[in-house]
């Protein structure tokens, strides 16, 4: 034994005083009774064993936010979905409020109108944007004739031009077809007022010299045997000399009928025949 | 065979002496005389031999002390091996040379089982530095004469 040993003496001595170290580490312990050697081994593992940790945290790291993604790529579609649902029920509300503000102005107007009024949905739109109809939910049934007004809290919307028992088609103001009696509320200067198929519509028969500004409000003369008096139409956005005796008159009008989605029939406005 | 059987009873005789004289006489624990037989041994056998004798010398010695186990065998490893490395440089028939080793070997032993007892938290006994040296001056003139008179036991033999 001493033979094999012999030629190695320095080894012998550093592992002999290792053993006598540990030996030594094995019965000490300190004030919490932990051994020396345990203390020692923990001390001299720890980096170790805090670098193996960081490294698990950051391959859990890796895994779970870079490579992992099923879970995130699922709960992402989820998420969409439910975003889309979500927009789907805010634009439902939305709609349901606009509606409700727009029958609310309407039940305001409906008190202030001294005629009787029968409360309409607007059920389809004409596809085409050659002709400006609209198609309401009252009919016969409910007491709506031809020629009736239409109009909702912002103005005049149309006449009625077809009935049946349970629907009605309205005329909208719009069309290059339509037209009605009006007059300038600040001049008292009467014209009729025609749609262009455009967005805006156009007063027409107000000669030249007359006085007519941007602004001006056009309402309904109540000439036309259609519309009653002061109903209003809309606001003068531009006026030029004609190339004839009569002004060109550009009126915006004040309904706005791409949100539009209820209205009033006026009933009974004039005496049938 | 009659090496060992030497090597035995050296180490038994010099750790029942110990004992033996420090349970009667209280002041014997500064005599430290199987420090003494390590450093003979150191004196003719090889480091391998002698860093392994003097580390079962020295954890006898903790094991029958009350130390902890491993006190004396690290000091007493170590210094069988320095004493081993020590003979094969120094000319030790001169008796101021075996002085001056066994001085800075007591010194050492002293010195080891300090830091020992520092370095596990331990109590060091009062006024241990200068029973340290007291130690190492008062085992140096009986070891080094032990250590001749063996040595010239060994050549009578």
């Amino acid at each position: 034994m001493f033979k094999l040993l012999k030629p190695h003496p320095l080894l012998v001595l550093i592992s002999l005083l290792v053993v006598q170290l540990a030996v030594l580490s094995l019965q000490v312990k300190d004030s919490e009774g932990t051994t020396l050697l345990k203390k020692t081994t923990l001390q001299a593992i720890s980096p170790f064993l805090l670098g193996a940790g960081l490294v698990e945290k950051i391959l859990n790291t890796v895994w779970a936010e870079y490579i992992n993604l099923r879970e995130v790529r699922n709960e992402n579609e989820a998420l969409k979905d439910r975003i889309q649902q979500l927009i789907l029920e805010c634009n439902r509300n939305n709609a349901l409020i606009r509606q409700a503000k727009q029958w609310q102005s309407l039940l305001e107007l409906r008190g202030q109108l001294a005629f009787q009024t029968k409360p309409a949905t607007i059920i389809g739109r004409s596809p085409s944007f050659l002709s400006f109809t609209i198609m309401i939910d009252r009919g016969t049934d409910d007491g709506i004739h031809k020629d009736d007004p239409v109009i909702n809290a912002d103005g005049v919307v149309g006449r009625v031009i077809s009935v049946f028992p349970g629907t009605a088609e309205v005329h909208v103001l719009l069309d290059s077809d339509a037209a009605a009696g009006s007059l300038l509320s600040r001049t008292q200067l009467q014209g009729v007022t025609n749609g262009t198929g455009s967005a805006f519509l156009r007063l027409n028969y107000v000669l030249n010299q007359e006085d007519v500004q941007v602004g001006d409000k056009v309402v309904t003369s109540g000439l036309d045997s259609i519309y009653p008096k002061d109903l209003t139409i809309g606001r003068v956005v531009r006026t030029r000399q004609g190339e004839s005796v009569f002004k060109e008159i550009d009126v915006l009008p004040a309904v706005d009928f791409n949100r539009m989605e209820a209205v009033l029939v006026l009933v009974n406005v004039r005496p049938r025949i | 065979m009659i090496e060992v059987l030497k090597i035995v009873s050296i180490t038994i005789v010099a750790v029942f002496v110990q004992l033996l004289l420090t349970k009667h006489l209280e002041y014997f624990y500064l005599l430290d005389i199987p420090l003494i037989a390590v450093v003979y041994f150191g004196t003719y056998k090889n480091r391998t031999e002698s860093c392994i004798i003097g580390g079962i010398i020295g954890l006898i010695q903790d094991s029958i002390s009350g130390l902890p186990l491993g006190m004396n065998g690290f000091s007493k490893t170590l210094l069988g091996y320095v004493s081993a490395a020590a003979s094969r440089r120094l000319v030790l028939e001169r008796f101021g040379m075996l002085l001056g080793l066994m001085l800075v070997i007591s010194l050492a032993d002293s010195t080891i089982k300090l830091v020992l007892f520092l370095a596990a938290g331990l109590a060091t006994p009062p006024r241990y530095p200068i029973a340290m040296i007291l130690q190492a001056l008062l085992s140096t003139p009986p070891g080094a004469a032990a250590i001749v008179g063996l040595t010239k036991a060994d050549r009578w033999r």
